[in-house]
C-alpha cells in the first residue's frame, strides 16, 4: 500500500509543478511583447506535452491497481471543446472541427475521455493531418468519432488487427484508448474502439461507450 | 445555452481554498465569469462562520483545506445547521483522486464537484452544465424549501417522465424525499430504475438503505459490501454498515465497520461521535476515549460542538483508568487523566452559566477522582455538585439519583439515605421506584462494610490487649456479615485459636475455624495473605488432631 501511495504522491505533485509551470508561461506569455513570442511559445508546448504525459501516466498507473474512475452525467461537447484546448497550443497548424450538439449527453468518467481524445488528436498530428473533425451520436450509447485527413492507418496494421485480438503494433496512443473504453460499461456491455481508413483519405476512430 | 454572466450576476458565491494562489486565481476566474458578490475564506473555520452569517447561492470549495476541516466537513455542517437552502449550491472542487471520496451520500452530499485543474474555459463550461440543470429543476427546489413535499415529489416525477437526460440529478431529489417521507418502496423503485441504465454508486447505496429500512438488513448488508468491493473510500457505506449491524445487535462488528470508516476519513465529527458512543457501550473505552477526542478537537469551532462530547470523553477516561492495573504504564495514566482535567476545565468555561451542564461536569469529576482513588478531590467535587443541585430550579429526578450515588460514593451516608428517602417520599413511578430501591441497596451495603470495619477495629484492640474472649466476639459479629472480607474471617481464626492455645481446647470454637476456612476458599501462593494463612492453617489442623477429630 505505502509504495503505490509514494508513487501517487509523486505524479500528484509532478502533475502539481507542471500546471504552475504553465500558468506562470501564460502570463509571462501576456506579458512579453509579441515578437518574443517565438521564444517561448516551444516551452510552452513542450510543458503541455509534459503535462499530458504526466495525466496519462497517472491514468494507466490507477488502471494497473484497478481503481475506480467514477462515472457521471457529462457533456462531449464540452470534453471535446477541453481535449482541443489541451491540444491546440502544441499543434498551432492543426484544424479542429466540433461537430457535436452542445445538448448532446453521455455517461462516463471526463477526464478518461478528455484523455483519450487528446491522444488521438496528438496521433493525428503525427500522422501528418492539416484538419480533425470530431463527431458524437448519443441515440444508443455514446460515439465518438475522431477523423483527420493525415495519412491514415499503415494497411498492415489493420490488417494484423483482422487477425489477432491482441493490440500489438496498432499503436501505443490507441490501446490506451482502447483501455480507455473498456473501463466504461455496464453489466452488459463494454466500451470499444473501432479504427479504419476513410475513403476520401485519412483516418477515423470510433469510441464506442453502452 | 445559458448565459453565464447573467446567471451569476446576482448570486452570492463564497470560494473556499486554503492556498492564497488557488483562492484568488479561482475569484479572478468567477469574477471574468460575471460574478459580482464573492467572498472568501481562507480555512473551514472561516468558511463555517461566513455560511453560518450570510446566506450563499453557491459554494465552491476545494476539497483539501489545510490542517483543520476539510470542504466535506464545512459541506456536512453547513447542511446539518439547515443552512443551505436547496435552491443553493455547493460544489466540491478535487484533485482527480478524491472524486470517490466526495461522492454523493444520501444527506451530505455536494451538489457538484470540479476536478482539478481546470482552465477559464473548463470552469466556464461545467459551470454552464451545472448553473443549467439546477435552473431546470428550480421549480422542485423551490417547492422543498418552502416544505412542500408533496409537490416538490410531483413536479419531480412528471419532470422524470419527460426529460430522461435529467434522471440523475432527479433520481438524487426524488430518492431523498421519498426517503425523508417512509416511502421506501418508492424510493427504492426510484433507485432500481437509475441502476437499470447507470451503475452509479450513491444509488446503489440508496437502494441498500431502502432494503434496511423495509427490513430485509441482510440483503441490504450485502449490497453495501458489494459496492463497498468497487468503491473502498466510499466511506457513508461504512457508516450505513455500521447502523445496520447495530440494528441487527451486532454492536462489536457495527464499531469495526466505523473504525473503517473513520481510518478513511477521520475528520467527520458526527460519524466520531458515533464510534465513542458505539465503542463505549461496548466497553472499548480506548477506542472510544480517542473518539470523543476527535470529536472535541474537530467540533471545538462548529455548530457540532456540544457539552456531551466532553462529558463522555471523560467518561471514557475514567473507565480507561478504573479498568487499568498497576501495572500500567503510570505516565500514560497521567497524561490521561491530564486530558480527562483539561476537558472538565474547558466545561467550567464554556458552559459556566448552565447548571445542568454544570451539574453533570462536577458530577463526572467526581466519579474520575474517585478511580484516580483520590478521595479527597471526589469530596470536594460532590461539594460543588452539592452547591448547583442546591442552585437547580426542578432538579430531575436523574440528577438527584446521580446526587445520591455521589454522596455514597465519598461516604456521606447520611445525606444519601435522606435524599432517598424524600426521593420516594415525593411519589415517584414504578421504574424511578427501582433506581432509588437499588441505591438503597448500595447504601445498606455500604453501611455494613463500614459497621463490619469498625467491629473489626474494635477486635483487634482486643486481641492486642491479649483479650482473647472478646476480640473472638467482636470478629465473630464482623464475621457475620456475608461482605465480611478474607481479613477479617482470618482475624476471627487467629483469636479462636490464640483463645484455644491460652485456655482450653473448645470444639465448637474449632468448629467455628472450620466454616470461616471453608468461607475463605484457596488463597493463592501469590496473595500477600498466603503465609499467614498457611500458617493458621498448619496450627488449625494440629488442633484439630490433637482434639481427636
Amino acid at each position: 500500500m505505502k509504495f503505490e501511495q509514494l508513487v501517487a504522491a509523486v505524479i500528484h505533485d509532478l502533475k502539481n509543478q507542471l500546471q504552475a509551470l504553465l500558468d506562470y508561461e501564460q502570463e509571462a506569455l501576456a506579458r512579453i511583447p509579441k515578437r518574443y513570442h517565438s521564444h517561448l511559445r516551444p516551452i510552452l508546448q513542450r510543458t503541455t506535452r509534459l503535462k499530458n504525459d504526466t495525466m496519462q501516466m497517472m491514468s494507466l498507473f490507477s488502471m494497473e491497481q484497478n481503481q475506480q474512475f467514477p462515472m457521471d452525467d457529462a457533456w462531449p461537447f464540452d470534453t471535446v471543446t477541453d481535449a482541443i484546448e489541451a491540444t491546440s497550443l502544441q499543434f498551432p497548424t492543426l484544424q479542429f472541427e466540433n461537430r457535436i450538439d452542445e445538448n448532446s449527453q453521455g455517461f462516463y468518467n471526463e477526464n478518461l475521455l478528455q484523455l483519450a481524445l487528446v491522444t488521438l488528436i496528438t496521433n493525428s498530428a503525427q500522422a501528418g493531418a492539416s484538419e480533425v473533425t470530431i463527431s458524437a451520436d448519443d441515440q444508443a450509447g455514446l460515439t465518438l468519432t475522431v477523423e483527420d485527413n493525415g495519412h491514415g492507418f499503415d494497411p498492415a496494421i489493420l490488417k494484423r488487427e483482422k487477425n489477432t485480438t491482441k493490440n500489438e503494433g496498432t499503436g501505443l496512443g490507441l490501446y490506451f484508448v482502447q483501455l480507455i473504453a473498456e473501463r466504461h460499461g455496464n453489466d452488459q456491455q463494454r466500451g470499444r474502439v473501432e479504427y479504419g481508413n476513410r475513403p476520401q483519405g485519412g483516418a477515423f476512430v470510433s469510441i464506442y461507450l453502452p | 445555452m445559458l448565459n453565464i454572466e447573467q446567471a451569476l450576476q446576482n448570486k452570492r458565491i463564497l470560494i473556499i481554498d486554503d492556498l492564497v494562489q488557488a483562492r484568488s486565481s479561482l475569484k479572478k476566474m468567477v469574477t471574468l465569469l460575471g460574478a459580482t458578490q464573492i467572498d472568501t475564506a481562507t480555512d473551514g473555520r472561516e468558511a463555517s462562520q461566513r455560511i453560518m452569517e450570510h446566506e450563499y447561492d453557491i459554494v465552491l470549495s476545494d476539497y483539501n483545506l489545510g490542517r483543520g476541516k476539510d470542504g466535506q466537513q464545512v459541506l456536512e455542517e453547513a447542511r446539518y445547521c439547515n443552512r443551505l437552502k436547496s435552491t443553493a449550491l455547493f460544489i466540491l472542487v478535487t484533485g482527480e483522486n478524491a472524486v470517490d471520496m466526495v461522492m454523493g451520500a444520501l444527506e451530505y452530499e455536494p451538489d457538484n464537484y470540479i476536478t482539478k485543474p481546470f482552465t477559464l474555459n473548463m470552469l466556464r463550461e461545467r459551470l454552464i452544465r451545472i448553473l443549467a440543470t439546477k435552473q431546470e429543476i428550480l421549480p422542485i427546489d423551490l417547492a422543498i424549501d418552502a416544505g412542500n413535499h408533496d409537490e416538490a415529489i410531483t413536479m419531480a416525477t412528471a419532470m422524470l417522465a419527460g426529460k430522461p437526460r435529467l434522471q440523475i440529478p432527479l433520481t438524487r431529489i426524488l430518492g431523498k424525499l421519498y426517503l425523508r417521507q417512509k416511502r421506501y418502496q418508492e424510493a427504492l423503485q426510484t433507485y432500481q430504475k437509475l441502476l437499470e441504465k447507470r451503475p452509479v454508486a450513491w444509488a446503489q447505496m440508496g437502494q441498500a438503505v431502502c432494503l434496511h429500512l423495509l427490513g430485509d438488513s441482510r440483503s441490504a448488508l450485502a449490497l453495501l459490501q458489494q459496492t463497498l468491493l468497487a468503491h473502498p473510500m466510499y466511506v457513508q457505506c461504512h457508516d450505513w454498515c455500521a447502523t445496520i449491524l447495530l440494528s441487527m445487535g451486532k454492536p462489536l462488528k457495527a464499531q469495526q465497520e466505523l473504525q473503517k470508516a473513520v481510518a478513511i476519513s477521520p475528520k467527520a465529527v458526527l460519524r466520531q461521535m458515533e464510534l465513542g458512543r458505539i465503542a463505549y457501550n461496548n466497553g472499548d473505552f480506548p477506542v472510544a476515549e480517542a473518539a470523543f477526542e476527535q470529536a472535541i478537537r474537530l467540533g471545538r469551532y462548529s455548530c457540532y460542538k456540544t457539552s456531551s462530547n466532553y462529558l463522555k470523553f471523560v467518561d471514557a477516561v475514567r473507565q480507561s483508568l478504573a479498568n487499568s492495573n498497576a501495572q500500567a504504564n503510570s505516565r500514560e495514566l497521567r497524561q490521561l487523566s491530564d486530558k480527562a482535567f483539561k476537558a472538565i476545565e474547558e466545561l467550567r468555561q464554556d458552559y459556566a452559566g448552565e447548571d445542568d451542564i454544570m451539574f453533570a461536569t462536577c458530577i463526572t469529576e467526581g466519579k474520575t477522582w474517585q478511580a484516580l482513588g483520590d478521595e479527597d478531590n471526589g469530596r470536594l467535587a460532590a461539594q460543588r455538585a452539592e452547591e448547583v443541585l442546591q442552585r437547580l430550579k426542578k432538579p430531575t429526578l436523574d440528577q438527584q439519583l446521580q446526587m445520591t450515588e455521589a454522596y455514597i460514593d465519598t461516604q456521606q451516608h447520611v445525606k444519601a439515605k435522606n435524599l432517598l428517602q424524600q426521593l420516594k417520599d415525593s411519589g415517584v413511578d414504578e421504574t424511578a421506584l427501582q433506581q432509588i430501591n437499588a441505591l438503597e441497596e448500595n447504601l445498606n451495603k455500604m453501611v455494613i462494610r463500614d459497621h463490619t470495619a469498625v467491629l473489626n477495629t474494635q477486635g483487634v484492640s482486643w486481641y492486642e490487649k491479649k483479650d482473647f474472649a472478646n476480640a473472638v466476639a467482636a470478629f465473630d459479629e464482623a464475621a457475620a456479615y456475608e461482605e465480611a472480607g478474607i481479613s477479617v474471617l482470618l482475624n476471627a481464626i487467629q483469636a479462636k485459636i490464640s483463645l484455644i492455645e491460652t485456655t482450653q481446647m473448645d470444639i465448637g470454637q474449632l468448629k467455628d475455624c472450620y466454616r470461616y476456612f471453608q468461607r475463605i476458599g484457596k488463597v493463592g501462593e501469590t496473595d500477600e495473605r498466603f503465609e499467614r494463612y498457611e500458617r493458621l492453617k498448619n496450627t488449625f489442623l494440629r488442633l484439630k488432631r490433637a482434639a481427636g477429630l
